[in-house]
């Protein structure tokens, strides 16, 4: 468990994060959402103890970042932005390289490379110089570094970065399997996949927390507000005639063809029934009508904004 | 210590992936062997190295620097270290580690002299206790200023930087025996200067305040190259 108390962190007189508070639980998938510059990577930093905080305090299971920070540094395993390597040595060189620094008794080492090889994908690529790697395989590269000690914790910076979708999605999937057993932190500004892989959301925008919890029950929230999508095929506007239904607050035209209209409208009650009727009525010819559910990018701008 | 070792390791391993150390290793060799062979013959017939051990240190004002510049400059450029430092090993384990590994291509250069040492053994009758202080010379003072070199290093992450300073420090240090009329305060420069205390070993004399004053500063500059570290999170 991480527990962040009124942490701030300065860089003169830029002001990163603002007393920020919060509780990471063990055994869940948190993602860190929030557009670039908003205070991510330097909260993952603080808690991988690599940088201090200005003030405030982490705690991670049971140590503190200031005390015990030795302690914290071998609980976490963490892949930086842009994963980081030694470009002039090669794969297995770099693995048993961490694996020594990590303090691995040395007759486990070849074991727990193996098996991070394995379940990163990088075995094919074991004696190849890293430099030579493509972007995905120096990101698992840096991903086994990161899972080499089997850490209780793990912390991804923006994990998917600048990788094709393939390899986005192979890197989710890694994620999600990962997070079952462990505790896994990773920020990202890519909305879909927050939804996608956590099990919990924290936005951060400005240097605070402005929305926290689980990303589906977000979005149900928010749509609260109901707001309806009704497609038509209609020789005139009737939009006019939908504004005086009752109930409806707003109307507004999305797309307009020769034939086809698209309305999202506004309302308070289910104006659905009287929609039909009313369509019915103008010789309207329903094409489609759902809710629009807002999506955790709508929730993520208007957070943000 | 341990991970120190583990560093040092690695570091070696890294220098000798690029042709850094390879260059580095010839140009001292052949320059050190150049000036060897070219008095060899010409000078009274003496059994000795002096020319050797005179020019080493010049030598080290560029080669040092050079070896040194990227050790911990380019770590912090490239981002690993980052990675190194959310690693459980403490600044100074890191700092000591990077300084063994360039420390170790200083003593590689110096037994890679060995031809010259034959030959004199082999021509003549060399003084051996002269020859061993002025090893110990060089292998005290290559301590000291790769202690700088890692230091600069670590205060910047830019490596020509890096080198420029460590150049800049290596050579005033090289120089104050030979400004010291200029100076107030003689006696204090005269200790600092590089000089005064090699050239006791040059002499044959092993004095323990030469060690001190080498050992000291390999300290110095190893224990703030890991203050600087540390400042920076």
């Amino acid at each position: 468990m991480i527990t962040l108390t009124d942490l701030s962190k300065n860089y003169g007189r830029v002001q990163a994060l603002k007393s920020v508070s919060s509780t990471i639980r063990s055994g869940e998938i948190t993602g860190i959402l929030g557009p670039n510059g908003a205070g991510k990577t330097t909260l993952l930093k603080i808690i991988t103890c690599f940088i201090y905080p200005t003030s405030g305090s982490v705690n991670v299971g049971g140590s503190s970042v200031f005390r015990d920070s030795m302690r914290i540094r071998s609980m976490i395993g963490y892949l930086p932005e842009n994963a980081p390597l030694y470009s002039d040595l090669s794969v297995i060189d770099y693995l048993r390289f961490i694996s020594k620094i990590r303090n691995i008794p040395s007759k486990m080492i070849s074991d727990r490379i193996s098996s991070v090889s394995d379940s990163c994908g990088i075995k094919s690529v074991a004696y190849k110089r890293i430099d030579a790697l493509s972007k995905g395989y120096r990101q698992r590269v840096g991903l086994a570094q990161a899972l080499i000690h089997d850490p209780e914790i793990i912390i991804l910076d923006e994990p998917t970065s600048g990788l094709d979708p393939n390899q986005i999605m192979e890197i989710r999937d890694m994620i999600k399997q990962l997070g079952r057993k462990k505790t896994m932190l990773f920020s990202s500004h890519i909305l879909q996949e927050v939804q996608a892989v956590c099990d919990r959301a924290l936005i951060i925008n400005r240097g605070e927390i402005v929305g926290d919890g689980d990303p589906n029950s977000m979005q149900s929230e928010s749509s609260a507000r109901k707001e309806l999508l009704l497609t038509v095929k209609v020789e005139n506007d009737i939009s006019k005639k939908i504004t005086d239904l009752s109930s409806v607050n707003t109307v507004r035209v999305l797309k307009k063809s020769e034939q086809e209209i698209t309305y999202l409208i506004e309302h308070e009650e289910d104006i659905r029934e009287k929609l039909f009727d009313l369509c019915v009525q103008e010789n309207a010819k329903i094409i489609e009508m759902r809710f629009e559910k807002h999506s955790l990018e709508k929730i993520f701008r208007e957070l943000t904004a | 210590m341990r991970s120190s070792l583990v560093i040092a390791g690695k570091e070696i391993k890294s220098y000798f992936a690029t042709p850094s150390a390879y260059i580095i290793l010839v140009l001292f060799t052949g320059i050190t062997g150049w000036f060897f062979t070219n008095t060899l013959f010409i000078e009274g017939g003496q059994a000795e190295m002096s020319s050797y051990f005179g020019l080493t240190p010049f030598l080290y004002m560029f080669i040092i620097p050079a070896l040194t510049m990227r050790s911990i400059a380019e770590e912090k450029k490239t981002g690993t270290m980052e990675v190194m430092t959310t690693f459980p090993v403490s600044a100074l384990s890191i700092v000591t580690g990077k300084f063994l590994g360039a420390f170790f291509i200083v003593i590689l250069s110096l037994f890679l002299t060995f031809p010259a040492l034959l030959t004199i053994g082999i021509l003549g009758k060399p003084d051996w206790g002269i020859v061993f202080t002025s090893y110990a010379g060089l292998i005290m003072m290559g301590a000291s200023f790769t202690a700088i070199g890692i230091y600069c290093s670590a205060v910047t992450e830019n490596q020509m930087i890096a080198f420029m300073i460590s150049f800049f420090i290596i050579f005033i240090l090289m120089m104050l025996d030979s400004m010291l009329v200029f100076l107030p305060f003689t006696l204090i420069f005269d200790y600092i200067s590089v000089n005064s205390h090699y050239h006791n070993f040059l002499r044959g004399i092993i004095d323990t305040r030469n060690i001190v004053y080498f050992s000291s500063m390999a300290l110095l500059f190893l224990f703030s190259a890991a203050k600087s570290i540390e400042s920076e999170r």
